[in-house]
């Protein structure tokens, strides 16, 4: 109950709890070190631990430690909230934690189960955060980082000297396993630092558990990614490989710490760490396993079919890894299959509107025949379809040559062919009226000298005036003015 | 495709023609039946129609303002109105009616007997711009039995009907359902003539309803249009019969030269037994058009005779 005070003033006190914070993040950090120095040493102590710990727990129980506990919650939840506010960027804790978890040594997994069992599956997510946050802080800025971490900067001075006294108390307890009343009430002063920073730890976790989370999900993406690079370019086999390989360095990575866990914290970090590494990398395992199959399916099948594999890529790259994988493999080996995806897709395009271009060939050849009726520019159209053709690919072109060539000579549909035409008379060469008999007196006469102008719409214009019965055209002769065709050869 | 139906002619809009037709044609009548019935009142429209009725007394005088002369064209049944300008016109079968809006003229013949003759207008009729444009001959006279293929809204066809007379028939084959309900509406004043609303390209339809005939007009304007016509013919053109069509050189090939493809069309004309034996050009009534006229199966009797 002594603590409560003590960090409510804390807390009340902000610049001063951030330089004793600063201090005793130094200090843990040189605890952490030498913790990490001694190693295999420590080993032994966790089983001793656990149930001295347990031990403790039930005596803390009995005690009436919950009112503590909420107290002490009430407070996290402070500091909770000012841990939101400090400015850390997941993408730097991220980075550090892939650059120490990459470096981490070997770890006993083992070491951690007494106190994993003693502790709070909370607390030791609380550790774990810390204990990242450590790592972070131990390589590269311990002050920064431990300033940065306000909220847990309180907490730490307590957790530090709970840890000192609960080193020393597990080494008298090793040295002494039968410990008289002193132990017992260091065991009670050391069980009760335990469970507050537990406590604490527990509602700090809130906020640190969900960044831990999200720190181990980025990181899992960060790691998968990064294997996937890499490895999609090997071979499939290699990528699976390797990421067993890296699940179990980041086991061992995370289980590094316990190594150095004859402190709680440590231990419940390492602990809790390597459970939640496990945890994250578990499905980050799957997720890679089964990028890594597609992956290496799309490997094959690249070498093998190029298109397909594109056409492939497209669709999967609803994954962001897959996406990135795919726009390296893409960018690297597909760049010229995706081209000849593109081409044919365009030959598909172009194809599409041969169809078109036949319809339109019909009306051009149409347009054709009228300029080689009248013998001008004919070769304007030609060159749009030239044009046409030199954008398309070489096979669509010589399609469309084959076109050419067949629509060129024809020239386009005609009816009547031009060269099987034979005049019954040379007076059927000349439609016009006035070619026609007594054309000058007609009765048309005057309707010619007005539609003889005009063609199109001002035909039909001037036509249409004449359809309404105004028209007058003088005098009608009975003549005969047709052409008579010459039926004698018949006979 | 209601190709036979109304082919290169203006049955465009004729619809509103009709409806005006009363009207214009009473106008008209003024003009060339001097006090006519519709008289001047009637030319006014404004004017109460009782009134135009009441100078319906001076309707019987019948001078006019413009002394009119009808005189028969070489082709019978056809008229031409003499008076300071000349009109082909034919006489009205229905006396009184007006299909289209065009003028009719009254003249007293010298037995005292009244006879209206209605103008016959080529920019509207093609087989009166063929007439004008001096044929020969048209085959079409009274008493014939004629087939029309592409009778449109039936300005030809009132026509052909005043030709051929009480004594005649005119099957009216028209495809569209819009103009031939003109040509229906026009076949109810006229007993002569039979509208049938099919595609002239099957006259089997319509092989039930129509006779052996005399002449078959064609004016279907349609690509195939030698075929509908042979088909037809064979069908129900006598041997020694006579054809008259109507070629619009855009209708078979836009682009070939008009008089090309005339004598292309009377090849095939040849080759579908036809006996081409005149063509005229319709301009300027028409433009790019020509009318050639000719037997069928024509016996060589006659030939050699």
């Amino acid at each position: 109950m002594l603590f409560v005070p003590r960090q409510v003033s804390l807390a009340s006190l902000p610049s001063t709890a951030a330089a004793a914070a600063a201090a005793m993040a130094k200090e843990e950090v040189k605890k952490e070190k030498k913790s990490k120095s001694k190693g295999a040493a420590a080993k032994a102590s966790p089983a001793p631990d656990a149930r001295v710990l347990a031990a403790v727990a039930a005596f803390l129980e009995s005690s009436g430690l919950p009112l503590t506990l909420a107290a002490l919650r009430s407070e996290a939840s402070l500091e909770g909230d000012a841990w939101r506010s400090s400015p850390v960027s997941l993408a730097d804790a991220v980075s550090k934690l892939l650059e120490s978890s990459a470096s981490a040594p070997g770890a006993d997994i083992t070491a951690s189960d007494g106190q994993v069992k003693a502790d709070d599956a909370v607390a030791e997510e609380k550790g774990a955060g810390k204990k990242k946050k450590n790592k972070k802080g131990g390589l590269e800025a311990h002050e920064t980082e431990s300033k940065a971490i306000e909220p847990s900067a309180p907490e730490k001075p307590s957790e530090k000297a709970d840890d000192e006294t609960k080193e020393k108390k597990r080494k008298k307890k090793k040295d002494s396993s039968s410990a008289g009343d002193d132990a017992e009430a260091n065991a009670v002063v050391k069980t009760d630092g335990k469970k507050k920073k537990s406590k604490k730890q527990e509602n700090d976790e809130d906020v640190e558990a969900r960044l831990e989370k999200v720190e181990l999900a980025v990181k899992a993406k960060f790691e998968a990614a990064g294997k996937l690079k890499v490895d999609d370019k090997k071979s499939g086999e290699d990528e699976r490989k390797s990421q067993s390989d890296e699940a179990n360095k980041n086991v061992l990575g995370d289980g590094a710490p316990l190594d150095k866990g004859k402190k709680k914290k440590k231990s419940k970090s390492t602990s809790e760490t390597s459970d939640k590494v496990d945890a994250g990398t578990a499905p980050t395992e799957v997720e890679v396993k089964s990028n890594g199959a597609s992956e290496n399916g799309d490997a094959v099948e690249g070498k093998d079919v190029n298109e397909k594999k594109s056409k492939k890529k497209k669709r999967k790259s609803g994954s962001e890894e897959n996406g990135l994988v795919e726009d390296k493999q893409v960018a690297g080996k597909d760049s010229a299959p995706k081209s000849d995806d593109e081409n044919k897709t365009a030959m598909d395009v172009e194809e599409g509107e041969d169809g078109k271009a036949s319809a339109d060939a019909a009306v051009v050849s149409k347009k054709r025949k009228l300029e080689e009726v009248e013998g001008s520019k004919p070769p304007a159209k030609e060159d749009i379809t030239a044009t046409e053709d030199d954008v398309k690919e070489p096979s669509t072109a010589s399609k469309s040559n084959k076109r050419q060539k067949l629509s060129e000579p024809k020239s386009a549909f005609q009816r009547v062919k031009s060269e099987d035409i034979k005049f019954a008379d040379e007076r059927l060469q000349d439609n016009s009226y006035w070619a026609k008999g007594g054309a000058d007196s007609g009765y048309g006469a005057k309707a010619q000298e007005i539609l003889g102008q005009v063609r199109g719409r001002d035909f039909r214009h001037e036509k249409t005036k004449k359809k309404r019965g105004t028209y007058k055209g003088g005098f009608i002769d009975l003549q005969t003015h047709s052409i008579k065709f010459n039926n004698s050869d018949d006979e | 495709m209601r190709p036979p139906a109304r082919g290169g002619r203006g049955g465009r809009g004729f619809g509103g023609r009709s409806d005006g037709g009363g009207r214009g044609g009473r106008g008209f009548s003024g003009r060339s039946d001097g006090g006519g019935r519709g008289g001047r009142g009637g030319r006014g429209g404004r004017t109460p129609r009782g009134r135009g009725r009441g100078g319906g007394r001076g309707a019987p005088g019948m001078k006019g303002g413009s002394k009119v002369v009808v005189i028969p064209h070489k082709h019978d049944g056809v008229f031409i109105a003499k008076a300071k300008e000349d009109a082909l016109c034919t006489k009205n079968m229905a006396a009184g009616e007006s299909v289209y809006g065009e003028k009719r003229v009254s003249v007293q013949n010298e037995d005292g007997t009244k006879a209206e003759y209605r103008v016959w207008n080529p920019f509207r009729s093609k087989l009166a711009a063929a007439v004008l444009g001096g044929v020969d001959n048209i085959w079409i006279a009274p008493g014939a039995r004629v087939l029309y293929l592409g009778a449109a809204s039936g300005t030809t066809v009132s026509h052909v009907s005043d030709i051929v007379g009480p004594t005649g028939l005119v099957y009216a084959v028209e495809f569209s359902h819009r103009s031939g309900r003109d040509l229906v509406n026009m076949a109810k004043k006229r007993t002569n003539v039979i509208p049938i609303i099919e595609d002239a390209r099957h006259p089997a339809k319509y092989r039930m309803l129509v006779g052996m005939v005399d002449v078959i007009f064609s004016d279907v304007a349609q690509p195939d249009q030698a075929r509908i016509l042979a088909l037809n013919a064979s069908y129900f053109l006598k041997n020694g019969g006579h054809f008259v069509i109507s070629i619009k050189a855009n209708c078979i090939d836009s682009i070939q030269a008009p008089e090309a493809v005339f004598a292309a069309e009377v090849e095939k004309l040849k080759l579908e037994q036809f006996k081409p034996s005149e063509q005229v050009t319709l301009e300027p009534f028409e433009r790019d058009h020509a009318c050639v006229v000719g037997g069928y199966r024509m016996p060589k009797k006659q030939k050699a005779t």
